[in-house]
């Protein structure tokens, strides 16, 4: 086998014009090729960057989502139509149909009187 | 001097030395450049190669690794009331139901993701998953006042009463546009965990009673419809009659004979049956069979039961009598409602349906418009006249009839003693109703009657459904069919 490296310029003929050319260029292509490699690398840490940001904003909308849901709950505790009908009841309204025929008649509770004790004296509640 | 002469004399007249000893100490051989050079260059393209690996996998500085892909929540379109109150919203993952109990058996609930790629559990949640899913909003015929209306009050009749279980259906005339259909015993679908099958179970559209007496005035339609009968006729209504091996009897004490509309008013069996005397076997079931008895309901978007109507043929003569006052068959409380609305819509059947925009069957007749009318004044005369009273609505004129049936133990394979199935059917104004509304109450505690039970119950929930019109509509008496 022929060793080129060690033969005479000369004696290498047409090949070595080639030969110089590949090796500046590969001397040329490896830093090249680290430089890319280090911007894809760059770029590879700040898409994760982006994809870790991303990923906090799905989480945070998903807990907005379900914290509107659970306001939308709190909210028909209060204004809801069930909620609404069984505050007015307790408010002492009556349904609309019913407005001309109820009667306001005792606004307060009735008063609660003690029973006297029982003795010889006769007594009457209207004493 | 020989040495510096020796010296002296140039090296290529030096014999010749073997090159390779010279070259060992400072050169290598091509092969072993070639290897170094080859592992240079692995070095070269592996080392980048895992930089930047470690810079995709990771934006820190540790060993690579690849975070889960990111979860979007799972959209799910929220189901909506006709005036705008949300019954289920939020996505898959937080679905709440903000009306609770009202409308839950409706409605129903959502879970985790199903093998086959659903969420929906129960209710509409299931039937209208595929739409869900694909992040579409469903507007519902239901009304959220009336809804809650109709859930409030049959929860309390239930509790107060006793009840097992119950249903409440409220249909808008017209449109079919079922605006309530409540269900008791009520669960809570955000807490669907600790609920019951019994619960989950839409009691207005599923379970399917023995109806009773509700029954009646379908049959005195058939019978006015086909000419059988007219409506100022006197009916024998003795207290009992017999009719094959069984004897019926009259619960209240009445006349001997009564009008048309008093044998409503009473709900006198025995007149009942004297009348459906004038149908064949097969007359009467296809009357009952077109007021959709025993027939499907199909509700676009639900599930609904078709209940249960045995063959003419396979009727024994009890079995007619049975079936004139609503025994012998059953229905959903949503059948029942669907079929008084053929008085309601002049004499059109107009299909029920529960999602806005999905058009349901179309209308057709049943009865003419006369004797949908006189039917409404007879109903009326029922509401007004008997105890039923208490279904009245200050200033709305309502058309009702209750039902007491007994009910039927598949275990025990015969009707037991006490156990009943409370019914009203009705619908207001009487005159022109709007609406039409069912309420029933399953075994309750002894004591209870439809008269008190249900229609109390009734009144309530009418009175309430007026107040959510928002006026209260001056009612005109009905003209006499007489």
């Amino acid at each position: 086998m022929t060793d080129l490296a060690f033969r005479p310029a000369e004696a290498r003929g047409g090949d070595a014009p080639t030969e110089r050319s590949m090796g500046g260029l590969f001397r040329l292509a490896l830093p090249l090729y680290l430089v890319l490699l280090l911007a894809a690398a760059y770029v590879g840490v700040a898409n994760q960057a982006l994809r870790a940001r991303q990923v906090g904003l799905i989480a945070d909308k998903t807990n907005l989502l379900a914290s509107v849901a659970r306001a939308e709950l709190r909210a028909a505790a209060v204004e809801g139509p069930l909620a609404v009908a069984e505050w007015a009841e307790s408010a002492g309204m009556v349904p609309l149909p019913q407005g001309h025929v109820v009667a306001v008649a005792a606004p307060e509770p009735a008063p609660t009187f003690a029973v006297p004790e029982p003795e010889l004296e006769l007594r009457t509640v209207w004493r | 001097m020989a040495l510096s002469t020796h010296t002296a004399f140039p090296r290529a007249h030096a014999a010749p030395t073997p090159r390779r000893p010279v070259a060992v100490a400072n050169r290598r051989s091509p092969a072993e450049l070639a290897l170094r050079r080859l592992w240079l260059l692995r070095a070269a393209v592996a080392l980048p190669l895992m930089a930047a690996f470690a810079g995709f996998a990771s934006h820190q500085l540790g060993p690579a690794t690849f975070p889960a892909p990111p979860q979007e929540p799972v959209p799910r379109g929220a189901i909506v009331s006709s005036d705008g109150q949300p019954l289920a919203t939020g996505p898959a993952s937080a679905r709440s139901y903000p009306l609770r109990e009202a409308g839950a058996a409706l409605v129903g609930f959502t879970g985790a993701i199903q093998p086959d790629g659903r969420y929906g559990l129960e209710g509409l949640e299931y039937s209208l998953d595929p739409v869900l899913t694909a992040g579409q909003d469903v507007v519902l015929t239901i009304d959220s006042t009336i809804q809650a209306a109709a859930d409030r009050h049959l929860r309390e009749a239930a509790v107060q009463y006793g009840a097992e279980s119950g249903a409440a259906v409220v249909i808008e005339a017209g449109t079919g546009r079922i605006l309530a259909a409540a269900s008791y015993p009520p669960y809570d679908p955000n807490a669907w965990e600790e609920a019951g099958r019994r619960q989950m179970t839409n009691q207005a559209f599923i379970e399917n009673y023995e109806p009773g007496s509700v029954i009646k005035p379908i049959v005195i339609a058939g019978l006015l419809e086909s000419g059988l009968l007219r409506p100022d006729e006197m009916v024998e209504t003795p207290p009992t009659i017999r009719v094959g091996n069984q004897t019926f009897r009259d619960v209240t004490w009445h006349e001997d004979h009564l009008s048309v509309p008093d044998v409503l008013a009473y709900s006198s069996n025995s007149g009942m049956i004297n009348l459906s005397q004038r149908f064949e076997d097969a007359q009467l079931h296809e009357w009952l069979m077109r007021f959709g008895i025993g027939q499907d309901v199909p509700v676009p978007g639900t599930y609904t039961e078709s209940g249960h109507l045995n063959p003419w043929w396979r009727w024994v003569p009890q079995d007619h009598a049975s079936n004139t006052i609503g025994q012998n068959h059953s229905t959903t409380a949503l059948q029942l409602a669907a079929a008084y609305s053929i008085f309601a819509n002049d004499g059109l059947y107009v299909p029920p349906r529960l999602v806005e925009g999905q058009a349901a069957a179309e209308p057709h007749r049943v009865l003419s418009p006369e004797v949908a009318h006189t039917m409404r004044w007879m109903l009326n005369h029922v509401t007004e006249s008997s105890g039923l009273r208490v279904a009245r609505v200050p200033g709305v004129s309502v058309a009702a009839k209750t039902g007491t049936a007994d009910v039927y133990d598949n275990e025990l394979g015969r009707y037991v003693p006490g156990d009943y199935n409370l019914s009203v059917a009705g619908m207001l104004p009487a005159e022109d109703p709007r609406v039409i509304a069912v309420v029933m109450l399953h075994k309750p505690a002894e004591g209870a009657t439809s008269t008190v039970a249900t229609g109390t119950l009734f009144g309530e929930l009418a009175t309430d459904i007026v107040a959510a019109w928002g006026e209260v509509p001056r009612s005109e008496a009905l003209a006499s069919a007489r």
